[in-house]
């Protein structure tokens, strides 16, 4: 006895998986796509505030002891209370953002016509984006120079 | 007996696809909780980044151009002006610290309207009470400048660092300096959750030199 049975041939439902299962790949892609530059963003929301940060320090030194403003070197604290030294295992941050370096680069120059020291700063904070072998950075560069003297 | 024939779901195929919208649905919905708690961190860092920028630019810009003086004393005590020559008073802070700034008059450089000198007896201080920050001054009464959402408080991060009071002021006596203010806190997003993936804050140190003095 035959009987009669709907049903689905193999080709028809090999092509709804095919379908489905783009669907979800591409949804899966555009996921983490998203999410990486989210955490992307939070990590240079945070880092153009650490970089803020140093220059408004540097100010204030300038206006405590211009003299004895420092070259180059890392500041991996927050509050800043000084110099820190560079190093790999010093990072600066909250857990479980605590990947930040910054550094500060000085160089001085006196301006021809007038005499004046002016000291150029540059800050950076640097930090790795997931797997990625280059690192993230913020720079920000201010000129400073002391008129009164 | 009519034979009647129903198209419908058999038992397995029900179970079937229950089992795969069981398996689909957590993955869907974990994935969009993911990306709404990050979108979250983004925003609280957001907030406190632009309360705390215009906080800090706003009381430097007024100590930068308007400061002339610091006045330690509760009520500030009464300057009457040189009515012969218009040369301002000095004010020396000498080496003081608040951690409220209650009692932490500036003497604004404003002048008065009847005479049209500078009137010194014209204030302005920063308060800091309460999780809040307000703005205060003789002539337009208290300003909180922050909103609910966060929380401000002075720098406290024991035992590394002592704690960093919320303004002070600096002059060297010796010197024909004017003085130097300094201010410090740190801004918190205002949240019930003790996890730390839900903490953001920022700290806020700033010196301004008194350009009008």
């Amino acid at each position: 006895m035959s009987r009669s049975r709907v049903a689905f041939t193999l080709l028809e439902v090999l092509i709804f998986c095919a379908i489905i299962s783009t669907f979800f790949v591409s949804a899966a892609a555009i996921t983490t796509f998203l999410l990486r530059s989210m955490k992307a963003n939070e990590h240079r929301i945070i880092a153009a505030r650490y970089a803020e940060e140093l220059l408004e320090w540097i100010r204030a030194e300038k206006e405590r002891d211009w003299e004895a403003l420092v070259s180059s070197e890392c500041f991996n604290q927050s509050p800043i209370v000084g110099v820190t030294a560079c190093s790999p295992t010093l990072k600066l941050g909250e857990a479980p953002n605590k990947i930040f370096n910054r550094e500060l680069v000085q160089t001085n120059s006196v301006s021809v016509e007038t005499d004046v020291v002016q000291k150029t700063f540059k800050v950076i904070v640097e930090w790795p984006e997931g797997s990625d072998v280059n690192l993230q950075s913020v720079q920000i560069e201010t000129i400073l120079g002391i008129w009164e003297r | 007996m009519k034979k009647i024939r129903r198209f419908s779901f058999t038992l397995i195929e029900v179970i079937v696809s229950m089992a795969v919208i069981g398996l689909v649905l957590p993955v869907i919905f974990s994935i969009v909780f993911v990306l709404m708690n990050q979108q979250a961190k983004i925003q609280r860092l957001k907030v406190i980044k632009q309360e705390g920028d215009f906080i800090f630019n706003h009381i430097s810009n007024q100590i930068k151009n308007n400061a002339i003086g610091v006045i330690i004393d509760d009520p500030p005590t009464i300057v009457e002006p040189n009515t012969d020559y218009d040369i301002n008073p000095v004010f020396t802070c000498g080496n003081v610290s608040s951690n409220d700034g209650s009692i932490f008059y500036i003497i604004d450089k404003g002048k008065s309207f009847i005479s049209g000198k500078t009137d010194f007896n014209n204030w302005f201080k920063y308060v800091l009470n309460a999780n809040n920050i307000s703005s205060q001054s003789s002539t337009f009464g208290d300003v909180t400048l922050n909103s609910s959402n966060v929380k401000i408080n002075k720098i406290e991060v024991p035992p590394l660092i002592p704690t960093i009071p919320f303004i002070s002021c600096k002059k060297d006596a010796n010197k024909y300096s004017p003085a130097i203010i300094s201010v410090n806190f740190r801004i918190e997003y205002d949240t019930i959750s003790t996890r730390v993936e839900d903490k953001a804050y920022f700290n806020y140190q700033g010196s301004f030199k008194l350009r009008t003095y």
